[in-house]
């Protein structure tokens, strides 16, 4: 079952076996708090409620997944939806932005600190970069060059035209390079 | 700007339209044409590709995601409770959108079996196999469950609900081949013992291959003399370690600690974060080199089909973006073989070439050498961007998450 895709899996659940969602939820545990994180600027409880929002959101509403878009495309649209909310009204209770970015290295008992150091030190540097960046710059940054989507699926998630995605990730990326060779 | 010669202007322009794949053939060619002439675009390229490196390296599994989400988000669902948010989401309950929807008219079939099970699995979890009875029985559960004093929903639910239908009438003319090709018939009858109907949705149980380590080492002849032999399979992490091991050269940059076995616990996933520099160094090491263009598109098909199999695709051949699988170990696609008999030449990772951009036309070569040729798509490319006459280029110092290597032994 592992093996299937994740449209085969969509369609079984919709079939009315529920207990393939592990395997969904499984395979992209990960992703889905990836992004959250990012997107709640490393902000790890949010990260990880907004993750556990997603994740309920779309079990609620597998069945009206109509195959018009992959399924990733579609849990990263919740994902985005459902941080946006988040980071909204977080921003609102706290009067200011959320996030210090504040990089919680978690640490791992490494042999090699010094290559797992100077790689969370390079991370540390784009992360700062790319948190610096405009909110929607951000957006685009972090699933465009940095998770691989297409303009197309980019377009998707966040619900903007091909058109303004191009222009948006042309500007966050130029963005991005002053604030990074700064930090360098 | 089809049509005619575009100029260093269009090029900056376009540079990160060329590099995320998002021009059209036509556009790619011109870009390419213009590249080999340019070597100060060659350089704006390098430049702009190396930043792309930091960020793709920028290590999304750098974050540590807690751990049991799955027991936790059961728990939720049995709970049935809201989230305990401090600060930030709707305080909304799953009844309450389920009975929202309800509300709302807007069921479908579809809807009040996923309904039903999140009930059922609020209510008594891991209960599966339920035969789903009358509607009126979940309304009426649902009602009384609506009078405990839940919270009505809030504007943001509605947005979000709204958000998401949105999607679903998005593209809708759009179905991606690979659905249809399930839904041929003879694709269905497998996998009986499921306790649910698998319908068309299940794929062909294809045997996967048992690798060996001879298999790893094997290379099949191209021509009747065994003077020219290519790798069966892309080069596996197992095999660049032992490279590793022996020469000192970095880790990919995905490997923890000089080690795959974080990703990879059978090391049978094609290396990938390799540039065509590493590569080209790992086939020296091996005494072999890497195949030129032609010779790996004539290895792949011997009658320039777009595929080693043939002319169709479906995602039971191939691992493309379609099936959104990640990189996958190699064997997992014995249909995905060449005449020639080597095996994954398309799909899952693409594979470095000899040959620098050059433009056959003019004579005229890459002027700095610096672009190579990647062949075969990937993970990340799309079925149609993974055809055997793709083709890909990368500066030949970066690596990419989703290219590798295969090898051909000359006599």
């Amino acid at each position: 079952m592992e093996d299937l895709s994740d449209e085969e899996l969509v369609r079984i659940f919709n079939d009315g076996d529920n207990s393939v969602y592990e395997i969904l939820f499984k395979r992209y545990y990960k992703k889905v708090y990836s992004l959250c994180y990012r997107f709640c600027n490393g902000d790890s409880n949010l990260a990880e409620e907004t993750t556990q929002e997603t994740f309920i959101q779309v079990y609620q509403s597998l069945g009206r997944f109509k195959f018009n878009s992959s399924f990733y495309t579609w849990l990263y649209r919740v994902t985005f939806n459902t941080c946006s909310i988040a980071i909204k009204k977080a921003a609102r209770l706290r009067s200011g932005p959320i996030g210090n970015h504040e990089r919680t290295i978690q640490g791992s008992d490494s042999t090699e600190p010094s290559v797992s150091i100077l790689k969370k030190e390079k991370n540390s540097q784009v992360s700062q970069a790319v948190a610096d960046l405009p909110e929607d710059q951000k957006q685009v940054m972090i699933l465009g060059p940095i998770m691989g989507h297409s303009y197309q699926e980019i377009s998707d998630i966040i619900g903007e035209s091909i058109t303004v995605i191009k222009g948006r990730l042309f500007r966050a990326r130029q963005n991005f390079k002053t604030k990074f060779k700064k930090l360098k | 700007m089809s049509g005619t010669k575009i100029g260093c202007d269009d090029c900056y322009r376009d540079i990160y339209l060329f590099i995320d794949q998002e021009l059209s053939d036509e556009d790619y060619k011109q870009f390419e044409e213009h590249l080999i002439e340019c070597d100060s675009c060659q350089i704006v390229l390098n430049e702009a590709q190396s930043f792309e490196q930091e960020l793709r390296d920028f290590d999304l599994t750098d974050i540590v995601a807690p751990e049991n989400g799955w027991e936790k988000f059961q728990m939720k669902m049995n709970e049935g409770d809201s989230l305990e948010l401090d600060v930030a989401l709707p305080n909304y309950t799953i009844m309450d959108n389920i009975l929202n929807n309800i509300k709302r008219n807007s069921l479908s079939y579809g809807l009040l079996v996923a309904s039903s099970f999140a009930f059922f699995m609020m209510h008594d979890r891991g209960v599966s196999n339920v035969e789903l009875e009358p509607e009126p029985i979940i309304i009426a559960k649902a009602t009384i469950d609506k009078t405990q004093g839940k919270v009505e929903p809030k504007d943001e639910l509605e947005a979000l609900s709204e958000a998401t239908d949105s999607i679903d009438v998005k593209r809708e003319s759009f179905t991606p081949s690979y659905v249809e090709d399930l839904e041929v018939d003879e694709l269905a009858s497998i996998e009986t013992n499921h306790k649910f109907k698998a319908k068309t949705s299940v794929l062909p149980s294809f045997e996967k291959l048992q690798i060996s380590d001879l298999d790893l080492k094997a290379m099949i002849s191209l021509d009747e003399g065994k003077k020219l032999q290519m790798d069966k399979f892309p080069v596996t992490n197992k095999e660049y370690w032992a490279f590793i091991q022996a020469t000192n050269r970095k880790a990919p940059f995905n490997w923890e600690q000089g080690h795959y076995k974080q990703f990879d616990k059978s090391g049978l996933k094609p290396v990938t974060y390799v540039s065509w520099k590493d590569a080209d160094a790992y086939c020296k090491w091996e005494g072999k080199s890497l195949p030129s263009e032609s010779e790996w598109m004539n290895a792949a098909s011997a009658d320039n089909s777009p595929y080693p199999w043939g002319q169709t695709f479906s995602n039971a051949h191939a691992n493309t973006a379609e099936s959104g699988l990640g990189l996958r170990e190699i064997g997992n696609y014995p249909q995905n073989v060449s005449s020639a008999g080597i095996y994954e030449m398309v799909g899952n990772v693409r594979q470095w070439v000899s040959d620098d951009v050059v433009d056959t036309k003019s004579g005229m070569n890459g002027l700095a050498k610096r672009l190579k040729i990647m062949k075969g798509g990937s993970f990340t490319d799309k079925s149609h961007k993974s055809t055997i006459q793709s083709r890909f280029i990368g500066d030949k110092e970066v690596t990419f998450g989703n290219a590798g290597i295969r090898c051909v032994q000359r006599n």
